[in-house]
């Protein structure tokens, strides 16, 4: 049994229709027609931020088991029986919020498809052997990560920027308590999480809603609900000083630095003015750090974004130096660029140009099945409601530049920051040795 | 290659977003048409196409564009060179001017070229920080005998690189003998045709002419060439072997076996990550055929302590996978996997580049029946013929990246005849 619980119009005839199972699943269902395949998606409300201390890296390390045994598929079966079927793209990844599991199949293939994920739902086998080998996968996975300068760079920033929320966690977990996790606690994480009322499966393609329900219901109806252990939200003091962190990794060819700022989550009033605001300083080629950072040649694969999870959010900077710049210089530059904005000294033109992109964003991802799969599960997973991440647009459409300097000045402030520098050795940062920079403020 | 035609379109109608997606490829224009003394030229022309005109600044020109809702951006590869727009169907006759007048009238200012050639020097220098990159390249470097081809770029080289060399080589490009277009919009061919026109009515044509791809290095033995890297946590290979020709009717038999051995839930994944947890990934796949014959490629991301196990056990899966009860029973299950997959087939940007294909390489566009036709006709003799064609592990090229002596003392420990040379990542930008 279902509710139709809402319609979501897009674009032209295209629409996300919202419903809802008696035992608490919920369905999004995309008709588009244009190619004979569907995209099927499945997301949980578990992520790397649900985990215990000391438990770092159970929610990926269960990701990968998923892909193993289940009551009736033995060892590879599970994917022989999608990839026999035409099944293509099978993956899933583990974020601080979310586990999300994804395939593509030919039309013919939904009630395979919906018949396929159930199984893993329901009836997933942990073997300890089985589960032992595949933490040999992920800690080759983790020191693949680690090897890249970037990876280590960001796992340190959020180490460093969030002192007691479960945000500062690695997701793929340390190597210690990769080695340390039972069968009992992967068994333990899959019924607490795993189950239909914390869920939401996404079928986009061509499908029509009425299959799509039909074999839901066929697949899923009988799953009972779970009571979810709802996480404790720790809250996160609020920053009052400046931290820095400079790291030596021997990969790093090229100096690389990122600063964060801590934020609210995408329900905060404000989260539409700093999305805007991080589209006007970096998001595109005419913002005004691409234009003072990188169409000087002073850094590259210079961005500034938004992270916002459940609970709380970062506003980011990245950027790679160039040979003989200072980081005293990108952040100098930096400051002067948070000034002008904050000042209103944007450009008119600038702003007309970001409404610009994020209107083709937007028509970009309702014409590829899964980045309107994305867009969509965001909703369910940040704001418990499918239809956020659209309803945002026009939020976005009605912020003004007054908004965007409000925010500058609320969020990007001097005395709340948190940098971290990757090299190969100190001295090219700074020219000292140390390895811990804590600014005055502190 | 002689059967593409210069000025074709090859649309797709897509209704759904007023979106329309151009690229305009000027054919045989790309690497291959620089000197080893210009290694980079072409990839820093392309970089300033939208750095400046007589008339706009490389800042006035980004704006015109963005102010109508235009990406836009140029770029080559080993034989084209491309421009690629995104933007409002709206404001299209609008973006195919600005193209049309920057196409004309690109000055490459000194300036904007100083500023692009640092930047290019700093991505060559940063490429350098990824494991993965620097393998694809080293491969690459190797099978094109070590030459400026296969590296990323060239620091020496781009240090040399004048406006003028730029004012020269685009002047060919933007005459080159075959310019065609590919577009996905919601307007119809005609109107897409009347823009095109614009750009094509009194284009000169005496430019860089289409010329094959230079032929992948033949490896007549084993031969070991390892990246040296002392602080990977990780191993990484790629190994290659010869595949076929584009027009080989093999390629479907290929096909099928490639994907039963090396896929996501292939036999190679199964043995070595499945069963082991020796590596992350364990894949073999396809260096598409064009107009050289392509390769036949294996990869995995060993750890340093199971690479030991994983080299050897490797070597010996590909040399007796053919006969492997486990793999054959993988490939009887692939007759129904490729059939099931034709419906992607039927993806609009599947359909644009299939026919590109077939006008580049003569890679025939089949209907329905006419594939599983081809499907049908692979079988056990097919298999058993084709691995014993190409499958020759007598002949592997096998490039490494990690560790360089322990590397070398596991391929001796196997065979110690095996040739072994070994450089360092920064002969990828030297």
């Amino acid at each position: 049994m279902y509710t139709h619980s809402a319609s979501i119009p897009l674009i032209g005839s295209l629409s996300v229709e919202h419903f809802t199972f008696s035992n608490g699943l919920q369905v999004a269902v995309v008709e588009d027609p244009t190619t004979p395949i569907f995209t099927y998606q499945t997301w949980f409300k578990a992520g790397s931020a649900d985990e215990h201390a000391g438990y770092q890296g159970l929610a990926h390390l269960f990701e990968h088991m998923m892909f193993r045994k289940t009551k009736h598929l033995e060892m590879g079966e599970w994917e022989r029986e999608v990839n026999s079927n035409g099944g293509t793209g099978i993956n899933a990844y583990t974020s601080r919020d979310q586990t999300v599991y994804f395939f593509t199949f030919p039309n013919e293939k939904l009630d395979l498809a919906s018949r396929l994920e159930a199984d893993r739902m329901s009836n997933l086998v942990i073997e300890p052997e089985m589960f032992e080998t595949e933490k040999g996968a992920v800690l080759t996975e983790r020191n693949r990560g680690l090897d890249n300068p970037g990876r280590y760079l960001w796992e340190e920033l959020y180490k460093l920027a969030y002192t007691r929320h479960n945000y500062r966690y690695s997701i793929i977990g340390e190597e210690e308590s990769i080695k340390k996790f039972s069968v009992e606690e992967a068994q333990k994480f899959y019924e607490t999480y795993y189950s239909p009322n914390n869920s939401l499966i996404i079928v986009a393609g061509d499908v029509r809603s009425k299959n799509v329900l039909e074999a839901i219901d066929r697949h899923y109806e009988r799953f009972p609900q779970s009571s979810i252990s709802h996480r404790t939200v720790t809250t996160e003091p609020e920053q009052t000083e400046n931290r820095s962190l400079s790291l030596t990794h021997p990969k790093a060819t090229q100096r690389i630095m990122a600063k964060s700022w801590h934020i609210g989550n995408m329900l905060h009033p404000d989260y539409p003015a700093l999305y805007i605001a991080g589209k006007v300083l970096a998001g595109l080629k005419t913002s005004m750090l691409q234009q003072r950072l990188f169409n000087t040649g002073k850094a590259r694969n210079v961005h500034t974004d938004v992270f916002t999870g459940r609970d709380l959010g970062t506003f980011e900077f990245y950027a790679e130096l160039s040979q003989g710049e200072e980081s005293s210089g990108i952040e100098s530059i930096l400051e002067e660029t948070f000034h002008d904005a904050a000042s209103g000294k944007i450009d008119d033109e600038l702003f007309v140009i970001v409404k610009n992109s994020i209107e083709k964003d937007f028509y970009s991802d309702v014409s590829v099945p899964s980045s309107l799969a994305r867009l969509i599960g965001d909703g369910f997973i940040f704001a418990n409601d499918l239809a956020y991440q659209v309803s945002l647009l026009k939020k976005y459409t009605d912020v003004t530049i007054a908004d965007i300097q409000k925010v500058i000045q609320t969020y990007l402030i001097d005395g709340k920051s948190t940098t971290v520098y990757v090299s190969q050795n100190l001295e090219s940062f700074h020219g000292k040795s140390t390895t811990v920079y804590v600014s005055p403020a502190q | 290659m002689a059967q593409l035609k210069n000025h074709t379109i090859y649309y797709q109608q897509d209704r759904r977003v007023p979106v329309t997606k151009i690229t305009l490829t000027f054919a045989g224009a790309g690497d291959q048409k620089e000197r080893e003394e210009q290694a980079g030229l072409a990839a820093i022309t392309a970089r300033m196409l939208f750095h400046g005109t007589s008339t706009y600044s490389r800042e006035a020109l980004q704006k015109k564009f963005e102010l109508l809702g235009a990406s836009v951006s140029a770029e080559t590869s080993e034989t084209d060179f491309t421009i690629r727009i995104s933007c409002f169907t709206r404001n299209i006759s609008e973006v195919f001017s600005l193209i049309h007048h920057v196409i004309d009238d690109v000055n490459f200012p000194e300036e904007e070229l100083t500023i692009v050639k640092k930047q290019e020097q700093n991505r060559l220098i940063s490429v350098l920080q990824n494991p993965e990159e620097v393998l694809r390249m080293a491969n690459r470097y190797v099978l094109f005998e070590r030459t400026y081809l296969g590296k990323f770029g060239s620091l020496s080289a781009l240090s040399l690189i004048s406006r003028k060399d730029l004012v020269q080589f685009f002047q060919k490009v933007k005459s080159s003998g075959v310019l065609f277009l590919s577009v996905i919009s919601d307007l119809e061919l005609d109107e897409i045709e009347r823009h095109f026109l614009l750009l094509t009515s009194s284009r000169h044509t005496d430019g860089f002419s289409l010329e094959p791809e230079k032929e992948y290095r033949r490896s007549n033995e084993k031969e070991v060439f390892i990246v040296h890297s002392k602080d990977s946590a990780n191993d990484r290979l790629l190994w290659t072997h010869e595949g076929l020709t584009a027009s080989d009717e093999r390629r479907y038999t290929l096909s099928l076996v490639l994907d039963a051995l090396g896929s996501f839930e292939g036999f190679l994944f199964d043995q070595l990550r499945n069963k082991n947890g020796w590596c992350y990934g364990a894949y073999a796949y396809l260096f598409p055929p064009t107009t050289r014959k392509g390769k036949v490629g294996y990869y995995s991301d060993p750890s340093d302590t199971s690479s030991q196990h994983l080299i050897p056990r490797m070597l010996e899966l590909l040399e007796t996978f053919n006969t492997n009860d486990d793999f054959l029973q993988r490939l009887a299950e692939r007759n129904g996997t490729f059939k099931n997959r034709y419906a992607y087939q039927l993806d609009l940007n599947y359909k644009i580049i299939s026919a590109i294909n077939y006008d580049r390489y003569g890679i025939p566009i089949l209907t329905k029946e006419e594939y599983f036709a081809k499907i049908d006709a692979v079988t056990p003799e097919s298999v058993h013929q084709l691995t014993a064609d190409i499958f020759d592990t007598t002949n592997l090229t096998m490039v490494f990246y990690g560790e360089a002596d322990r590397i070398k003392n596991i391929i001796t420990s196997i065979d110690n005849s095996i040739p072994v040379s070994i450089f360092d990542k920064s002969e990828l930008i030297a």
